[in-house]
């Protein structure tokens, strides 16, 4: 092959390191996401869960 | 990567007895009649790494992947049944065994250590074995089933999984946003604030000078300068007894802002309730449809079945009626395709019911709210507690409506039917503004209570309008950051797919082509089916006559298919295998004519030269023809793999076997049968080196050609090396062997013959001296007339390590 094959894990591990460095995205969002993706807990509730309590945390921090 | 040592079967399917293979990484061409059980090699190998024999793996034969079939039926019940590998890498070294302990089979393997189980684990989605049975499996299978093959092997499974958990979370953000109404009740608010400070406030700045503005009558001698001071001062007002009235106006307008926080969240839910109930109609309508969710285990079961060579007639594996089994086949993929679209319908059900649940739960929160609060049981505070209590039935019921099961109930409510009267908000509402007038009316003159009021009513309204904003804005960057997120993610999949199948696809056509040069299929690639922005299956596309086609089972012949599958099944090696750099080949060339049997050999060894190569083949002539073309190359050996009774499969022996043999005896002194040994040994040697330097014998006919005595052979090889320049060299070692006492007494390998240990250790000294004359210590390959140096006139071994000036 011309290229090595990158696995399904190689990719996902590349996104998510790298994630916090996206322009124009939420730092605490992206590293929120990291951490649920290294620990292998990145799921629609867990992901709805953090999301929830990011906006909580948020808006009680301005309070 | 690892490659095999040796393996070793003991009791395993076809062999009985024991099979070895020396291999010390070297690849094997193994010719086996149809019967003689080659194929347990394979087997032990699937076994070895996968705990299973895919084709023995059915109901039929056990529930246990086919264990009860591993054990050779002939072994007695305390005999072991294993499969012995060592690798390059003697940490992973292991033997794994069948055991039969108490009736039970029980399966025990030597080596348990992590790094061993690790191996295994990582090696268990390598490619390692090709049947004939298997080669068409990814070619003929269904655009799903080939995305979800290759998505498994390369993770892309996790990937999309993780995609769906983005995208959902996306959609989630945005109806939120959209059902929270923040405009509306942010403006409600303002119209509190402007009530009670007569002007809009659009910022703390602005509010505080208000605030300021207001209280200098009372000539505190305070001047605010942040919204946190307005507590302090708040907190001097509370003193008064009259302030009671205060906090309730502030209950009471608390109450009004949620009511009309209610009424938007009351509107949503309908509006969501409605999407949940046509979802409930449209899988409801067929429920039994539905109940054949629970069927898919057993059908996606039928499908293996029949795709596998467990069924060998025309009939269904059920019933056993006569149903062409392609047909049967067909229906089931059908089936299972039908039995797709309805997991997708009920999981978008659940989706929508889930929505429901959780503004049900919004609302709930609202309404606790109201009822936490100390003022929420005053006597006078009847209509609030009435109508909580008409809201906490209306959610029991909305709730009810949610907990129907789908597979017992034929309807539910409709969106009428559970409408809420919003009258009874309007009623809380102007029940509230009264109970505000009235209480007003009661502070009214009281100058420090009316400040008070003001200050209080508009510090509530002005702190919630805040926390709205913010919210809304949380939400709304929420919402950008995770679109970005999400569409990054899209991209990343999307480019790193493609270059996967853009290098893959180019891979599997080089190899086909290599077979089938100039045969008009060309430019195999494998594309992509989407909907809906979603990767739905995988297809293979090629230019056949100088057109578009696929699919490729329309266009091509069985051996071109078979051809096909070798191709992916070879790309798959170089791809996917990294702890592994062997594979095996068993019987694959079945429908193959003698020009692609052909251009299979040359391109296995062309371009998978590194790869330790298996070879199992009943075909006489291609084994002859492969060979051949392995003759001599020390990465390479040849066997022949037969059957008898008292065995079971097994091989012939090679000089390796034998050599492992004598030696071994000559370390333990013992000399039974060692002449005969000896004796075949220089037998099979110098057949090799007469084939390799071209030793003519006497022609005898058939059989015959293959009883050649060492004697008459040592003859002729002296006869032949007397005429070369080198032949001081050999010379004194072959007049030894010729004159040896092993030799005189030729006239049979069961002569009376009976040497000593000494006269054994001698003659083997001799034999091995003859071997070093032959064979290169380097390469391990004969000095041969293929690497015959015509300018140094010189016959070589491939290495050229080992030479001799020689006539031609």
């Amino acid at each position: 092959m011309d290229k090595p094959v990158k696995s399904g894990k190689e990719i996902l591990d590349e996104f998510f390191n790298n994630i916090p460095d996206i322009p124009n995205v939420d730092k605490e969002l992206a590293a929120e996401m990291k951490k649920l993706y290294e620990e292998d807990k990145l799921t629609n509730t867990n992901l709805s869960n953090k999301l929830a309590s990011l906006i909580e945390e948020k808006s009680n921090d301005k309070n | 990567m690892i490659k095999i040592k040796s393996l070793h079967m003991k009791g395993f399917r076809g062999v009985k007895e024991e099979l070895s293979l020396e291999l010390n990484s070297k690849s094997v061409l193994l010719f086996g009649d149809n019967g003689t059980g080659k194929s347990s090699i394979t087997d032990a190998i699937e076994w070895f790494y996968k705990d299973l024999v895919d084709h023995l793996s059915n109901e039929e034969i056990d529930r246990k992947g086919g264990l009860t079939a591993l054990r050779n039926i002939f072994i007695a019940d305390a005999e072991k049944c294993s499969v012995e590998i060592d690798f390059i890498d003697n940490n992973l070294n292991s033997q794994k065994s069948v055991i039969l302990k108490k009736s039970n089979l029980e399966v025990e393997n030597s080596n348990n250590s992590e790094a061993f189980n690790e191996y295994i684990e990582s090696s268990k989605n390598e490619n390692l074995t090709l049947k004939y049975g298997d080669l068409t499996d990814f070619v003929l299978s269904t655009k799903k089933e080939k995305l979800d093959s290759l998505s498994k092997v390369i993770g892309f499974t996790k990937i999309s999984d993780i995609r769906s958990v983005m995208k959902r979370a996306v959609g989630e953000i945005k109806k939120s946003l959209k059902s929270r109404n923040y405009e509306n009740e942010i403006s409600q608010r303002e119209g509190q604030i402007m009530e009670s400070l007569n002007e809009r406030v659009v910022s703390d700045e602005q509010y505080i000078n208000k605030i300021n503005e207001i209280i200098k009558p009372l000539k505190l001698d305070i001047v605010l300068t942040k919204i946190e001071d307005i507590n302090n001062l708040l907190s001097l007002f509370r003193k008064s007894d009259d302030s009671v009235v205060i906090e309730q106006r502030a209950y009471y307008n608390d109450v009004i802002s949620k009511t009309n926080d209610l009424q938007n969240r009351i509107n949503n839910l309908l509006n969501l309730y409605e999407h949940y109930y046509q979802s409930f109609r449209k899988i409801g309508q067929d429920v039994e449809f539905l109940k054949k969710i629970a069927l898919g285990k057993l059908w996606t079961e039928g499908q293996n079945v029949l795709k596998g060579s467990i069924m060998e007639k025309d009939e269904c594996p059920l019933c056993f009626q006569p149903k062409s089994r392609e047909e049967l086949k067909k229906e089931i993929e059908l089936r299972l395709a039908t039995l797709d679209s309805i997991e997708k319908q009920k999981s978008r059900f659940d989706d929508a019911k889930k929505t429901v649940q959780h503004i049900l739960d919004e609302i709930k929160n609202i309404i606790t709210g109201i009822q936490s609060d100390k003022y929420f049981k005053l006597e006078e505070n009847k209509t609030i507690r009435d109508f909580v209590k008409s809201i906490t039935e209306y959610i029991t019921m909305v709730s009810q409506e949610l907990g129907v099961d789908i597979l017992k109930e034929q309807r539910i409510k409709t969106k009428d039917e559970i409408k809420f009267d919003m009258a009874k908000l309007n009623k809380i509402s102007i029940f509230c503004q009264k109970r505000n007038v009235f209480l007003a009316s009661q502070i009214k003159g009281a100058k420090m209570l009316e400040v008070q009021d003001k200050i209080t009513l508009s510090r509530q309204a002005y702190l919630e309008i805040k926390r709205l904003k913010r919210e809304k804005e949380i939400l709304e960057k929420q919402k950008q950051s995770m679109e970005i997120i999400y569409n990054a993610f899209v991209q990343k999949q999307k480019e790193e797919l493609e270059a996967f199948i853009n290098s893959y696809s180019k891979e599997i056509n080089d190899y086909y082509q290599y077979m089938h040069p100039g045969e008009k299929v060309e430019n195999i690639e494998i594309k992509t089916t989407e909907k809906n922005d979603e990767l739905t299956g995988m297809t293979l596309e090629f230019i056949f006559f100088d057109k578009s086609a696929s699919p490729p089972q329309k266009y091509l012949s069985e051996s071109h298919l078979n051809s096909l599958g070798i191709a992916f099944f070879l790309t798959s090696v170089k791809a996917f295998n990294e702890e592994n750099q062997f594979f095996i080949l068993d019987d694959i060339i079945s429908s193959f004519d003698s020009n692609h049997r052909k251009r299979l050999s040359s391109l296995l060894l062309a371009k998978f030269s590194d790869y330790q190569v298996f070879i199992l083949t009943h075909e006489r002539n291609w084994f002859d023809y492969m060979k051949n073309i392995v003759r001599g190359k020390a990465d390479w050996m040849v066997n022949v793999v037969n059957w008898n009774e008292s065995k079971g499969t097994h091989l012939n022996e090679t000089l390796v076997d034998l050599k492992r043999i004598i030696e071994q005896r000559l370390v333990d002194n013992d000399k039974t049968g060692l002449g005969n040994l000896m004796r075949k040994y220089l037998e099979k040697l110098l057949k090799g080196i007469s084939e390799e330097i071209e030793v003519y014998v006497k022609y005898h006919s058939n059989e015959s050609n293959e009883n050649r005595m060492s004697n008459e052979l040592l003859s002729e090889l002296k006869s032949k090396t007397n005429k070369q320049p080198s032949k001081d060299i050999f010379e004194p070692i072959i007049k030894k062997i010729i004159s040896s006492v092993f030799i005189v007494n030729k006239d049979s390998h069961n002569s009376s013959f009976d040497p000593s240990i000494g006269d054994c250790r001698s003659f083997w000294e001799d034999v091995v001296n003859l071997e070093k004359l032959f064979y290169c210590e380097e390469c391990n390959t004969a000095v041969s007339r293929r690497y015959y140096d015509k300018v140094e006139k010189q016959i070589r071994s491939e290495c050229g390590h080992l030479k001799y000036d020689w006539n031609n």
